[in-house]
């Protein structure tokens, strides 16, 4: 009986229901392939085998695996600087509190003394210790314990002594007390004006709780730990991520969570809830349903001592109270006080019986208030929606040239103001709408209402759908303009702007789809149109219908349209003009994709120059040209310049948008791969890990965008060889280039690419060998004509048969890509700089030392030029080079080489352990 | 698959989960020079993040949420065992904590973890959804029967699954 079909888990559940004779039985009576019997067999006999790995669960194992947590008690009696230990007062994660002592004058004085659970390593962690020390000292404040002295002990253990407070904790104080509400406002105030004074120093706290903020036996309130969880952070170059280790779940902001600078809203954020906690008696949680204040006390079982309970607490609550809590607590930081003085001030508006500005009332201001709390809506959609409703009002008003526009402006403001009221404030949260219901109820109104003119619904439609494509729904975004379509050709003739407006759209929606070839097809269908109308929408569509070919892998014909468009762009805005200088930019985008470098240098650079010289503000033409740019320094080996734009690029992007965006993610993206390229690992990891962070925040997952990053952030964990995280990262971004509906990108070929390095590193040859196949198909379909990225990825081929013991073939591979090269005139560029140190390599394989000296050689001034910094690199570079040179019989020059290599090395762990011992071992003959 | 998480236990039950998964995490970073550190952050971070908003956590999530976690449990272990192989080698001088810890007491192979991880990659191209039973049940510590509830299959198929892929990392140990 033959079971080749059978596959191994078809075999292995068939054979466990036998007995053992049954199941030699049916071993004898399949034919099996020889591996998977030996599998099989494995198999069943760990089956039977209790592995005690499995039995436990993987918490209980990581946790055995944890070093125990250190209580301090042992220490106390010990000394530490001049301090001797008398008592553990406290346990943090990361740290130990004791009581200390130390003689001063006649007396002892008593401090409270924090000391770190592990040392602060790296040199910079200790400067930043000693500096933030300063600031912190400076700090000084009736209701701060003050800081007396910080220090490193003997072991390299920081510790830092405090004012030592004899206190309870402000809401436990206000119960023992029995305080009422007026007293707990007060203290409230009290924290609120020492927090302000911190924060004029720019210190901030990031970790304000009951248990910080103390009050002693005198009724003093006394703020601890101020700044400390700052002081305490070792990796500074890690600055974007030092708020992770120090919140409290509950008491920390929103934007804790996110990677990013930690800023004074954050202790806004946190005194809202200590005022939520001091008035209820309870952590309040926000977007755990407790809407505000009144509502959470109100099924509370008892309040605190000294307030009323129940019905009367939630009537003193509801109102002023609400709103300053809320507005403390907003989750967007931008919309919470700016400033704890402006909240102590409302607090004592509201002891005074004023109004608190926290209610002041405006239309505008409750309109976006029901916006936020419009819960699967994200603002920016929301906003977006906004933007294009006042934009066609206003665009419409302005225009009232004809009698019959005005009155489809007021038809339409009109209709949407009806639609909006359905979610005005003033109704239950549970009713409100959502955008998407909005938006759904929008349409179906536009399809039954006939009061509305059969161009106003056109246009609504249409606005819907843009709407929607702005929120990635691309779905119902087509549906909209399907809809839209229809019902205006119905009304006007097929050549009419109003349709060709809408075509355009449908087209534009297919390259945010990514298919490219189908949205060429579609702009080609209107190509004579465009060429008639010449209006801003034809210019805007002649510039995507060239990006559409461009990514169709259609160059030549993508410059020519792109001309046309810049063209177009120069006769309706006028030569030198803004509308010009965007053209040009979007046509140096194209010349960079084409690889017309030094075109595309010149065109970018003037356009730019001729943007920042008008004044006019930066926008997301300008984001891209800045990052165009930089690709073409980068490629031109001018690292620093291109460095220098991409931070330009974010630093703009981020005046430009406030919250986590597209545009700042990708700014971030290629910062972080710029770094990379050069080994500045340290650096590049939170920028990616920031980018990561953003893209999903605005993309969701299963994007090309989150895939690229993941792909980045991957290749990066490869470079410092975390192989772990790598192939988790690289996994997830090839996911996205595994989904059924895939057409070739370039995206993926990199993808893939990278996939198939990783496997490199992992010694898995089979998926390396099955990665760069399809990362090949997918260049060479992509770009029939022949791509550097083909060069690229048979060099890669060739490493594969190099391991595969097969130099010959290597060797060909190299030569092929070399040709490649040569023909596409770029045999200067990291690909070139890959292919010869690959050719050395074969050339060495295959007994022609001679030869790969003079590659390496090539190779090595080559990557010195491209990128100075790069020492990772550099140090594979030169293993060759030393093994080169090995076989030359000339060991001298070998072990200068190898120690060359070896006094780059900065983090054993990010270099290959054998090509380590390698450089290692030789370095150290003859000595 | 409704009984996995009841909804008025859900705040808790994600916060619990968070801290358990963030002790772990921090205790890790407290030895710094790790370069997976920052990585296991970021990693529960982003966990916390795709969860804080409860309101999001409706019950259809549930199979994510729990395929996160183990996403996070996993790297969580595999740094963990790499820290102790690192400290078995380490030079002691390097290693400045309040009390040195007793590396001798483990009774698992830290190697054997970093073996189970390659297996599991193994796995996951042999028998995808077997994969995600060892995710589940060993990785996000949920029952088999749980873990049944939650694929939507049979309890009967969810214990194939765990068999073959026991028998299958199992082998794969040295």
């Amino acid at each position: 009986m033959s079971a080749a079909s059978l596959g191994l888990r078809e075999c292995f559940d068939q054979l466990i229901d036998l007995t053992p004779p049954q199941r030699e039985a049916w071993l004898a009576a399949h034919v099996l392939d020889a591996e998977l019997r030996q599998e099989l067999l494995a198999m069943l006999a760990a089956d039977l085998d209790d592995a005690p790995l499995l039995a436990t669960s993987a918490a209980a194992l990581a946790q055995q695996y944890t070093p125990p947590h250190e209580d301090g008690a042992g220490l106390v009696g010990s000394c530490i600087g001049p301090y001797r230990l008398t008592e553990v007062l406290g346990q943090g994660g990361t740290s130990v509190v004791f009581r200390a002592q130390r003689a001063s004058g006649a007396g002892m004085q008593t401090v409270a003394l924090k000391l770190l659970r592990t040392g602060l390593f790296s040199a910079e962690g200790q400067r930043r210790f000693r500096r933030e020390q300063g600031v912190l000292a400076q700090l000084s404040h009736p209701h701060i314990s003050g800081l007396i002295e910080g220090g490193i002990s003997d072991a390299g253990i920081p510790y830092i002594a405090m004012e030592f407070v004899d206190g309870l904790p402000i809401t436990e104080y206000a119960t023992a007390r029995a305080l009422g509400l007026r007293a707990r406002l007060q203290l409230l105030v009290t924290v609120c004006r020492a927090i302000d004074s911190a924060h004029r120093t720019l210190v901030v706290h990031r970790d304000l709780k009951p248990s910080n903020v103390l009050v002693n036996t005198a009724g003093d309130i006394k703020v601890l730990d101020f700044g400390i969880a700052r002081l305490l952070d070792d990796d500074d170059h890690h600055a974007t991520q030092t708020n992770a280790i120090s919140l409290t779940p509950g008491y920390a902001a929103p934007e804790q969570y996110l990677p990013g600078p930690v800023t004074t809203a954050t202790d806004i954020y946190a005194l809202g809830i200590l005022m939520g906690e001091l008035l209820t008696g309870q952590l309040l949680r926000r977007g755990h349903g407790h809407a505000n204040l009144s509502r959470a006390c109100a099924g509370a079982a008892a309040a605190p001592a000294g307030m009323p309970a129940g019905v009367a607490l939630t009537r003193l609550l509801r109102g002023d109270l609400d709103a300053i809590y809320d507005t403390a607590n907003a989750p967007d930081p931008g919309r919470r006080y700016l400033s704890a003085a402006l909240l102590a001030d409302d607090l004592e508006r509201y002891l005074h019986n004023q109004p608190v500005t926290a209610r002041t009332p405006s239309a505008w201001y409750r309109l976006r208030k029901s916006m936020q709390r419009n819960r699967t809506a994200s603002t920016a959609a929301m906003l977006a929606l906004f933007a294009i409703v006042l934009g066609v009002s206003l665009a419409l008003w302005q225009a009232h040239v004809a009698r019959e526009q005005a009155q489809r402006a007021t038809a339409v403001r009109d209709f949407l103001i009806e639609l909006f009221d359905a979610s005005k404030a003033g109704q239950l949260p549970d009713q409100r709408l959502t955008l998407d219901q909005l938006v759904q109820r929008a349409g179906k109104r536009l399809q039954t209402q006939t009061d509305l003119s059969v161009a106003t619904r056109v246009e609504l439609l249409r606005t819907l759908g843009e709407v929607r494509m702005a929120g990635s729904d691309y779905i119902q975004a087509g549906q909209f303009y399907d809809q839209a379509l229809h019902l205006a050709q119905t009304f006007y003739a097929p050549s009419d702007t109003a349709v060709t407006q809408i075509r355009l759209l449908q087209a534009s929606l297919l390259i945010h789809q990514s298919r490219y070839a189908d949205a060429s097809t579609a702009y080609a269908a209107l190509l004579p149109q465009m060429r008639k109308d010449n209006n801003a929408a034809s210019v805007d569509g002649l510039q995507n219908y060239a990006s559409a070919l461009m990514y169709s892998a259609r160059t030549e014909q993508a410059l020519a349209i792109s001309a046309e468009a810049a063209q177009h762009a120069a006769a309706l805005y006028g030569a030198g003009s803004m509308g010009a200088v965007q053209a040009d930019l979007v046509r140096g985008n194209l010349l960079v994709g084409s690889g017309r470098h030094a075109d595309a240098a010149q065109l970018l650079e003037s356009a730019l120059q001729t943007w920042r010289s008008s004044g006019r503000a930066p926008t997301q033409d300008f984001l891209q040209g800045l990052t165009d740019l930089s690709r073409v320094r980068q490629t031109l080996g001018e690292s620093a310049a291109a460095e220098s734009l991409l931070r330009e690029t974010l630093a703009t992007a981020e005046r430009i948008y406030d919250a986590p965006h597209d545009r700042i993610a990708l700014a971030l993206l290629n910062l972080g791969d710029a770094l990379s390229l050069q080994a500045r690992l340290d650096e590049a990891e939170p920028v990616l890990v920031r980018a990561l962070a953003m893209m999903r925040a605005v993309y969701g997952d299963g994007h090309l965008r989150v895939a690229n990053t993941l792909s980045s952030l991957g290749k990066l964990e490869l470079r410092r060889r975390d192989l772990a995280a790598a192939t988790q990262h690289i996994r997830a971004a090839v996911q996205w280039c595994e989904r059924p509906d895939l057409h070739a990108t370039r995206s993926c070929t990199d993808i893939f690419a990278n996939q198939a390095d990783l496997a490199l590193a992992t010694g898995d040859l089979a998926q390396a060998d099955a990665s760069s196949t399809r990362a090949l198909a997918m260049a060479q379909e992509i770009f029939p004509q022949g791509h550097h990225w083909m060069a690229y990825l048979w060099q890669l081929r060739a490493e594969l048969s190099l391991r595969r013991n097969d130099a010959a073939a290597a060797l060909a591979l190299c030569d092929q890509a070399r040709e490649l090269l040569l023909r596409l005139d770029k045999q200067h560029g990291t690909t070139a700089e890959m292919v010869l140190a690959r050719r050395a390599s074969a050339l060495t394989a295959l007994g022609r030392p001679a030869e790969a000296l003079v590659d390496i050689h090539r190779a090595l001034a080559m990557w010195q030029q491209l990128a100075p910094a790069g020492y990772l690199h550099q140090i594979e570079l030169l293993d060759v080079l030393a093994s080169i040179q090995t076989r030359l019989g000339d060991g001298r020059a070998a072990r200068d080489t190898a120690r060359r290599a070896v006094a780059l090395v900065k983090d054993r762990s990010w270099v290959e352990p054998a090509l380590l011992a390698r450089i290692d071992a030789l370095a150290e003959s003859g000595r | 698959m409704r009984q996995v998480v009841n909804a008025s236990g859900v705040d808790e039950w994600v916060d619990g989960l968070y801290l358990q998964l963030r002790a772990l995490a921090r205790s890790e970073r407290r030895r710094s020079g790790a370069p997976d550190t920052l990585h296991t952050t970021a990693l529960v971070n982003e966990l916390y993040l795709k969860l804080a908003d409860a309101e999001r956590l409706r019950f259809g999530e549930a199979r994510q949420f729990f395929s996160y976690a183990a996403k996070a449990m996993r790297h969580i272990l595999l740094d963990r065992a790499k820290l102790q192989m690192r400290l078995k080698r380490e030079d002691p001088r390097l290693r400045v904590a309040l009390t040195d810890p007793d590396v001798e007491t483990l009774t698992i192979d830290p190697a054997q973890a970093l073996e189970l991880d390659a297996a599991l990659d193994a796995l996951l191209l042999r028998d995808p959804r077997a994969a995600e039973v060892v995710d589940l049940h060993f990785f996000a510590g949920l029952g088999l029967d749980q873990v049944a509830a939650l694929l939507g299959v049979a309890p009967r198929t969810v214990a194939r699954d765990w068999r073959f892929a026991s028998a299958f990392l199992k082998a794969r140990l040295t």
